[in-house]
């Protein structure tokens, strides 16, 4: 292992995440200084950023100083361990705001909400404090899951709320938060959507072959796709579609909705591209109760999980490039799911995230049930709706679909559409070899024919993944959470979705997971972000030996 | 620039390599995907299973637009298919590396227009003409000519015997029409009990010296250039006879070409019926089946009087080994063409000259093709570190009408004006003269300066 080498991309790669920072740092303190103190009543952040700049500068110059003597000179094993580390540093740095600011008051609670901005996971562990009416002691949470298997939670709060000069809480919960820490949430997720190595690749200068082995373990699906030849390119290309996207969502927010403001619109606009799902109010999009509104995120959620190199063909007026089985089973899942929910859900009783309880109408079911359901197949994790009181197999769907997730060169998370299919045909070819064994059959996915070898990747890529996912359900229950929760929050860390059932359902947050549970959650969010092998090499001895 | 390589094996991979670091988007056609494989591993380039003779496949590689295809696959006729159908699809350019130099020869049929091919390229044949032309001149390294012959290049190894270390080089009376235009410096310091072996790469200015030892790089006028041995008191000599090992392509080329000067030419091969066939084509040299690595064989063969020992087989390994065994038995001057540019220290240690193989010689012969439009001609020097250029001063060049000497500040270091050619006159680029348009300068650069220069002229 060629210590040195990471070393100096690391200290390369510091350096424009101050850059990413200085942006956060930028709103934070356009907030402090250049607006009414009355219209931003939170807490000031702008020194909490000077800090973490600072932090992370002296960290790039450690770096910088062990990598003095690098060549740079890249080789797979590097660049794979380059791109996990950039992940796991991103986070802690990511965090450090969070932790400053005071935000949160535990350093694993602010690695846990840089980790779930990051992965474009979106759980967030932002919960308003509790207090006692007439002593203003803090008070816990008693949450109590009943069926079957009962549970108790108890747990604190984590945000301070704002209050006026006397004393009373004015405001609560993630909109005590100050903007520019919201800012910065957001933000972290648009640039983990597209990913923040594929843009290092895309902006740094000569990185060389060793780029194109950061590109690959960072882009999703199991295809090393390439719209260019050069990933240098590829990556840029790639990045200022996203930036297109993210200005006409920007504009499209603004123009149909009236009320929402510049900042709402473009961290919603962070959130939805990429899939994430953290949202500026405490009832995430359901508070906004506005169908025009909806139905545009919910268009944006699809585009970002569409595989971006179609939007690069489409440019070019190559249209029969959309011929692609992944977007037909795409399109295919995203109707008949809406059919299915809509026919489930109508008739039963809805409650909305603001409490209001009525019956669901025939196109309130398909306004609500197509938005929920593609906000966990996407990945997203926007809620509209209290989805926990829904029947049991609109839920189970939710949870099936989170698995499959979006298309591959997406932002979305899951095991992506084009796995699902491949995975499909391989068992119908051995299926039916068992009563034809003389047959020989090939398919072909994106002009490539899948061979034996393929064929292993995807299937140990699902087996991982489902094994995953049980080894995870039952790490929570020991940790003491109930097995429908556990089940939900591992899909929801696995696939990067971002919202789960039960004690973690849409009106609730994950701060009744423990210590334990936070980083296991963490480490299960970087697995889904950056499709398990690059994260598991790095626990095998050979990699790391001579 | 968008580039098509069919054919991924010694010489495509290397090219592809090669022009992918000089920033070109490269699709590289293979029908074998573990080559393939092995190429997007460790380069940037873009890959595409199939052959090149495949229509579709070049139709769909269309789409990106491509400036230039190379066809570079072992098989002469897959490469003249290729050429003549992606010509006929539209690809503005087509090149094809041919190995049976028949294909050149234009006294009955032009195979280029035939195949629609706009240049070809034989790399053994280039390397065949390489290691004659040192084998002219003993001393040197390497010789390059520009301006269609007027202009040469030559790197010669100065002797031990040299005595004007001390002198700085606007000092020294060099011979006129003629500039230094780099040094190689190879010095060897001992740290921490480790002999380590340090090389320079100086791009000489006034003040700097030669040293004995060095690898002086001149450039100038074709006389002035021959001349050159005597004022560093290289001991020249011509050769008479010489030992080819290995039955290779090159070994062919070469013997034909040195045998046409009059140099008597022995063959050791190991195949037999390879012997038989350079036998029939070679009338005039002496054929040997026998192992390339057997010492009491090169003894009994009276190596050590050859004037010049070449081992051409396919494998470096074993060019290596056969140089070194010759070396050992006695020969002075033993060339091995090395195609692996990390033997070259080993090469070099063992007192051996090397050469370029084919599959690098076709690549600075491809990026002469394609760099035509203001960069006429290129030759890169050790292993990328240096590049010669020829390039065409435009009329809206901001540099015209300015002496040299004025000029240098603005200029990076490691850049050197070599020679100018006005109206088919050579001027030495001294200080003094000034440039106008149209003129053709021969620059020495590194190459981080090559897209730069394109705008200065």
């Amino acid at each position: 292992m060629l210590y040195k080498e990471i070393s100096r991309v690391l200290s390369f790669y510091l350096l424009y995440l101050a850059l990413a920072l200085g942006v956060a740092l930028g709103v934070s303190a356009y907030y402090e200084f250049f607006v009414a103190p009355e219209a931003h009543p939170q807490p000031h952040t702008t020194m909490a950023f000077v800090y973490s700049i600072l932090i992370d500068l002296g960290l790039a110059g450690i770096f910088r100083l062990i990598g003095h003597s690098a060549v740079g000179r890249l080789h797979r094993r590097e660049g794979l361990a380059i791109v996990v580390l950039i992940w796991f540093i991103t986070a802690i740095v990511g965090g450090l705001p969070f932790y400053i600011s005071k935000t949160f008051e535990s350093p694993v609670d602010s690695y846990f909400e840089a980790m779930s901005g990051l992965t474009t996971t979106g759980a967030s562990l932002m919960l308003p404090k509790k207090y006692h009416e007439d002593s203003g002691n803090e008070l816990p949470y008693h949450k109590n899951i009943s069926g079957p298997y009962e549970n108790e939670y108890i747990y604190y709060g984590t945000i301070t709320p704002v209050r006026d000069s006397e004393g009373d809480v004015t405001i609560e919960g993630i909109e005590a938060v100050s903007k520019g820490i919201l800012f910065w949430r957001s933000f972290m997720q648009w640039l983990g959507g597209m990913g923040v190595v594929v843009l290092f690749v895309a902006i740094l200068p000569a990185l060389g072959v060793g780029g194109k082995v950061l590109f690959h373990a960072e882009a999703t699906g199991p295809f090393a796709e390439s719209v260019t030849p050069r990933i240098k390119e590829t990556a840029s290309l790639l990045w200022k579609i996203y930036l297109g996207l993210t200005v006409m969502e920007t504009s499209l927010l603004m123009i149909t909705n009236k009320a929402i403001t510049f900042f709402e619109a473009i961290t919603i606009t962070f959130s939805t591209l990429s899939t994430g799902g953290f949202c500026v109010r405490n009832d995430s999009i359901g508070s906004f109760a506005s169908p025009s509104m909806e139905w545009i995120i919910l268009f944006f959620m699809i585009a970002g999980a569409t595989n971006f190199a179609l939007y690069f063909y489409c440019l070019k007026g190559k249209f029969y490039r959309l011929k692609d089985p992944e977007f037909y089973l795409f399109i295919a899942i995203i109707c008949g799911g809406a059919i299915f929910m809509m026919a489930n859900l109508m008739g039963t009783e809805k409650e909305l995230l603001t409490g209001e309880t009525m019956a669901f109408g025939r196109w309130e079911s398909l306004r609500y049930g197509m938005f929920q359901l593609l906000s966990a197949q996407t990945s997203t994790g926007f809620a509209t709706a209290n989805f926990n009181t829904w029947p049991l197999d609109c839920q189970a769907l939710m949870i099936i679909v989170m698995f499959i997730g979006g298309m591959s060169g997406s932002t979305s998370g899951g095991m992506k559409i084009i796995r699902f299919y491949m995975v499909n045909n391989i068992i119908y070819r051995k299926v039916e070899s068992i009563f034809k064994p003389e047959i020989v059959h090939t398919f072909k996915v994106r002009n490539t024919t899948v061979d034996d070898s393929m064929a292993m990747t995807v299937l140990s890529f699902l087996i991982i993944l489902l094994f995953l996912a049980a080894i995870g359900t039952f790490l929570f229950i020991i940790d003491g959470v109930g097995p429908e929760t556990a089940l939900s929050i591992v899909a929801c860390m696995l696939n990067n979705v971002g919202i789960a059932f039960r004690v973690a359902g849409p009106t609730e947050s994950f701060a009744f997971l423990s210590v334990f549970g936070k980083i296991l959650g963490s480490i299960w969010m970087v697995l889904g972000r950056l499709e398990l092998f690059a994260v598991l090499i790095l626990f095998l001895p050979s990699f790391w030996r001579k | 620039m968008n580039i098509v390589i069919v054919g991924a094996g010694d010489v495509g991979s290397h090219v592809a390599t090669f022009l992918s670091r000089k920033e070109n988007n490269i699709t590289v056609v293979d029908i074998n995907a573990h080559c393939l494989e092995d190429i997007v591993q460790n380069v940037d380039v873009a890959v595409r299973v199939g052959s090149g003779t495949d229509w579709q496949i070049l139709e769909d590689l269309k789409e990106m637009s491509p400036d230039i295809l190379f066809a570079l696959t072992d098989s002469d006729e897959t490469n003249l298919i290729t050429c003549s159908i992606a010509k006929n699809l539209g690809y503005p350019k087509t090149v094809a590396r041919i190995r049976k130099s028949s294909y050149l020869n234009k006294a009955r049929l032009d195979f280029g227009r035939l195949f629609c091919v706009d240049h070809f390229i034989c790399p053994e044949l280039l390397v065949a003409h390489d290691i004659f032309n040192y084998a002219l001149e003993s001393g040197t390294v390497a010789v390059e000519n520009f301006a269609h012959g007027a202009v040469q290049m030559r790197t010669v190894k100065v002797p031990m015997t040299w005595r004007k270390g001390d002198t700085s080089l606007c000092e020294l009376d060099l011979p006129k029409k003629l500039v230094i235009s780099l040094i190689m410096r190879t010095t060897t310091s001992v740290t921490k009990g480790k002999e380590r072996v340090h090389k320079e790469l100086i791009f000489p200015h006034g003040n700097d010296h030669i040293l004995p030892g060095d690898e002086v790089t001149i450039i100038g006028e074709v006389d002035a250039v021959a001349a050159v041995h005597t004022y560093f008191g290289i001991i020249n000599k011509i050769a008479t006879s010489a030992i080819i090992v290995g039955g290779s392509l090159v070994s062919f080329h070469l013997a034909k070409v040195l045998t046409k000067n009059g140099i008597a030419v022995k063959i050791i091969e190991k195949d037999f019926e390879r012997c038989r066939s350079l036998a029939e084509q070679l009338p005039r040299c002496t054929i040997l089946h026998h192992d390339a690595t057997d010492y009491s064989f090169f003894r009994a063969e009276h190596v050590e009087d050859a004037d010049l020992f070449v081992a051409c087989t396919n494998k470096d390994e074993v060019n290596i080994l056969a140089g070194g065994l010759a070396k050992e038995v006695g020969c002075k001057n033993v060339i091995v063409p090395i195609s692996n540019a990390e033997h070259m220290p080993v090469v070099e240690r063992m007192g051996l000259i090397h050469t370029v193989s084919p599959r690098i010689s076709a690549a600075n012969k491809i990026f002469t093709i394609i760099q035509t439009e203001s960069v006429a001609s290129m030759v890169s020097l050790y292993d990328d570190a240096a590049e010669v250029l020829e390039i065409k001063v435009t009329m809206d060049s901001q540099i015209v009408g300015i002496p040299i000497s004025e000029l240098a500040s603005s200029l990076p270091k490691d850049f050197l004006f070599a020679v100018i050619q006005n109206r088919g006159r050579i001027i030495i680029a001294s200080g003094d003269k000034i440039l106008s348009p149209g003129d053709t300068v021969i620059v020495i650069s590194s190459p981080n300066h090559v897209e730069g220069l394109q705008q200065i002229f």
